[in-house]
């Protein structure tokens, strides 16, 4: 190994090298914007450009928020997590990014992360969370105080040990539920976590610590990106509304009898002004229609998609987070206005 | 933080240096740092140890033992791996990464349980498959001429049949207004070809409620998706007033007994021995049976016993204690999600108790005609059982 003066050129120009990250970092959400705007106009440049030119930043800025804000603490905390667990078990752990990323974060991202993600992940995957902090904590304190073994084996045997048995008192009769619901998926949401917890806090085979950690990190940070911006493309951006209009339908050949003259428009708002309203359709038309056309305007709610899972644990809904248990929210079985299925309301 | 990359090796950083190139570090570790005096060879062995080291060392002062590395004591000691007393033998490690790779495989297929959405659909997905949405009216095909089922007077439809119709529509989100009836009748029922009296027009409807059996052989046709059953009620034998009994469908066997094409009273009657005068309208064998052209005319109870109330004095309904039930069910044609929403809407009407819309429907038709019935039961007092169907519920419909 070569002495210390050689390696300091190395050490400059890999950081020179890495400013373009802090560059490439806000280009992802814009990336994601346009994006959801590309989606949004069915992949019609014309129509895009019209989203362009009226939809308000803020908004969409607000939807990616709303709707990713439970993404960073995935990245931080499993990272974190997988990292320690390279450092603890590889001799050669620096070599791999994970590692060193690790090694840097500092302690108040991760519980920033924690609380972030407390509040707004959904409640089945809060045994999770739980695991990822108590082993980032275990790991870090053999790593910090492996001379002390009585600190080393409060922290990573008595205390994941007590988590754990608090955890299948907690989330145990859920998951027995879930088993019965025929949710194994829950099921193991709940109590994997509780039940891996007491082994996840010291090293693993030197051999395999790189394969289960650097590349797995790799893995999620190839495919991570790609999942949130699936997820992106489907929040709304626009709001969705239907339109009741004056004028007569095309006799189509489903209706029989006497037609009524109205027609109900659904779809979303881009803008209006003095003279008309610019409505883009469920199946990506651009209308211009007359304000004078318009009878009425109604806003459809959101089709609030009710939860996959049945399960409850003391009374919490599986998929409800903190967040939205704690934030007000609408009474959601009110029916349906007949104009947001694309029927005039009689 | 590319100074971390920085190996502390051959000592060539000092310890003000290493702590001013860590900011993220926590300040107790650092303010109880040592120099960072590296032992010649001590970190050797690994090229990229440093950083890890650096940043995870505390470091701190140590009662024992004098510091003299920024390593994990462990790897500085040269104990590296094996024998330590809080569980680092192979096996553990063994087990830990058994755990560790069970818990990422989970994961993984939790995660993409999770991201697909892999379920039964919600009602808001099943409208939009079922071509529900910007649908201006719901035809529903019935029949005409069956007081207390589904009769037209006036150009109003009233009856049983025109009830389940309208509960169905309701929950499919379709106001009354929105719900057109249409006339079909029984050989049209699996086509679902209807008139539409006002323009002469023969159109397909979107569902047929017109007292069609469920039966093997009709599930078997390509045409036909039956929902879940509405009304149970069975093969009965109506006959001008008579204190004459009949107790069997052999017991017509040598008279001139009219019935409906197409349906499993005249299979019933076929296989019984009877050779049944075949009909398109009931209300026709009705008015044969009244003329005398006919001595009998046998289909459901549930039909029949509205002619026995609607012409009071005229007929008598025999109790032949057929063996078997008939269950109608609604013909969805071939739309899947039409059929679940329609099974949804009557699996909502069977299991929520302040949902009165079946019972008030039985009151109304069915349940007057029963007095007049006797001793042959009309149809089932109670909604046939609905199985729940695969359709993601709020959480709180489950709990009624």
């Amino acid at each position: 190994m070569t002495s210390g003066p050689v390696m300091l050129p190395t050490r400059r120009r890999r950081g020179r090298d890495q400013q373009w990250m802090l560059t490439a970092l806000p280009a992802f959400p814009l990336l994601l914007l346009v994006l959801r705007l590309w989606y949004l106009s069915r992949q019609d440049l014309q129509t895009m450009l019209l989203l362009v030119q009226n939809v308000s930043p803020l908004g969409l800025i607000g939807s990616l928020l709303i709707t990713l804000v439970w993404v960073p603490p995935v990245f931080i905390l499993v990272g974190r997590a997988l990292g320690g667990l390279l450092l603890v078990s590889s001799i050669d752990a620096g070599r791999s990014w994970l590692a060193r990323t690790a090694g840097r974060t500092p302690g108040w991202v991760v519980v920033s992360a924690f609380a972030v993600a407390a509040v707004t992940w959904e409640l089945r995957f809060l045994p999770t969370l739980g695991m990822l902090l108590l082993v980032i904590l275990a790991l870090d304190v053999r790593l910090r105080y492996e001379d002390h073994p009585r600190l080393v084996r409060v922290v990573c045997v008595a205390i994941p040990v007590a988590a754990a048995l608090l955890g299948v008192l907690l989330f145990g009769p859920a998951t027995l539920d879930a088993l019965g619901m025929g949710e194994p998926e829950t099921a193991f949401l709940l109590i994997a976590p509780v039940l891996a917890l007491p082994f996840l806090t010291g090293p693993v085979p030197a051999p395999s610590a790189r394969l289960v950690t650097h590349w797995v990190a790799m893995a999620g940070l190839v495919i991570g990106p790609i999942l949130v911006a699936v997820i992106f493309v489907q929040a709304p951006v626009l709001p969705s509304v239907a339109v009741e209009l004056k004028g007569t339908p095309t006799d189509s050949a489903d209706t029989v009898g006497e037609q009524d003259t109205t027609t109900v428009v659904r779809g979303q708002v881009i803008t209006v002004d003095d003279r008309s309203t610019t409505l883009l359709e469920s199946g990506g038309k651009v209308e211009f229609v007359p304000n004078d056309a318009v009878i009425s305007q109604v806003l459809c709610p959101d089709p609030i998609a009710p939860p996959y899972s049945a399960v409850k644990v003391h009374g919490w809904q599986v998929e409800r987070a903190m967040l939205s248990w704690l934030a007000p929210s609408r009474s959601v079985r009110e029916p349906t206005d007949p104009r947001c299925l694309g029927r005039p309301a009689s | 933080m590319a100074d971390d990359d920085a190996s502390p090796r051959g000592g060539d950083r000092t310890g003000p240096d290493a702590s001013s190139g860590e900011p993220d570090r926590e300040p107790s570790s650092r303010a109880g740092r040592p120099a960072d005096a590296e032992p010649a060879g001590g970190t050797a062995g690994f090229s990229g140890a440093g950083p890890f080291a650096e940043s995870f060392t505390g470091a701190e002062p140590r009662a024992g033992l004098p510091p003299r590395t920024n390593l994990p004591p462990r790897w500085a000691s040269g104990r590296r791996t094996l024998a330590k007393p809080d569980g680092l033998s192979f096996a553990a490690r063994l087990a830990r990464l058994a755990v560790v790779v069970m818990l990422l495989v989970g994961a993984v297929v939790v995660g993409a349980v999770t991201v697909t959405g892999i379920g039964p659909p919600s009602e808001d997905d099943l409208r939009r498959r079922a071509g529900l949405l910007d649908k201006r009216q719901l035809l529903i095909g019935v029949k005409d001429d069956q007081p207390g089922m589904s009769q037209r007077e006036n150009g109003v439809y009233q009856g049983f049949d025109v009830e389940i119709a309208y509960l169905v529509a309701a929950d499919l989100g379709f106001a009354r207004a929105d719900v057109k009836l249409l006339t079909i009748e029984s050989e049209d029922r699996a086509r679902r070809q209807a008139l539409d009296v006002t323009t002469k027009k023969i159109v397909t409807v979107d569902l047929v409620v017109a007292t069609f059996s469920i039966t093997r052989a009709r599930e078997d046709d390509p045409d036909v998706t039956f929902s879940a059953p509405y009304l149970r009620t069975e093969q009965s034998v109506l006959t001008r007033k008579t204190s004459r009994k009949y107790e069997a469908l052999s017991d017509l066997e040598n008279e001139k007994v009219c019935t409906l094409n197409t349906t499993t009273s005249k299979q019933n009657l076929e296989a019984a021995g009877v050779q049944p005068v075949g009909k398109n309208k009931i209300s026709e064998c009705v008015k044969g049976l009244e003329s005398g052209a006919y001595a009998a005319v046998s289909t459901d109870a549930a039909i029949l016993a509205g002619f026995v109330y609607a012409n009071p004095g005229k007929f008598t309904i025999h109790d032949i204690g057929a063996e078997g039930s008939e269950l109608y069910g609604i013909n969805v044609g071939t739309n899947q999600a039409l059929k679940t929403l329609v099974d949804l809407a009557l699996y909502r009407s069977y299991t929520d108790p302040t949902d009165r819309r079946w019972e008030n429907a039985y009151d109304t038709y069915l349940r007057r005609e029963q007095p007049v019935a006797m001793p042959q039961q009309v149809a089932v007092a109670t909604q046939p059982e609905v199985g729940k169907p695969r359709v993601r519920f709020w959480p709180w419909e489950d709990e009624r």
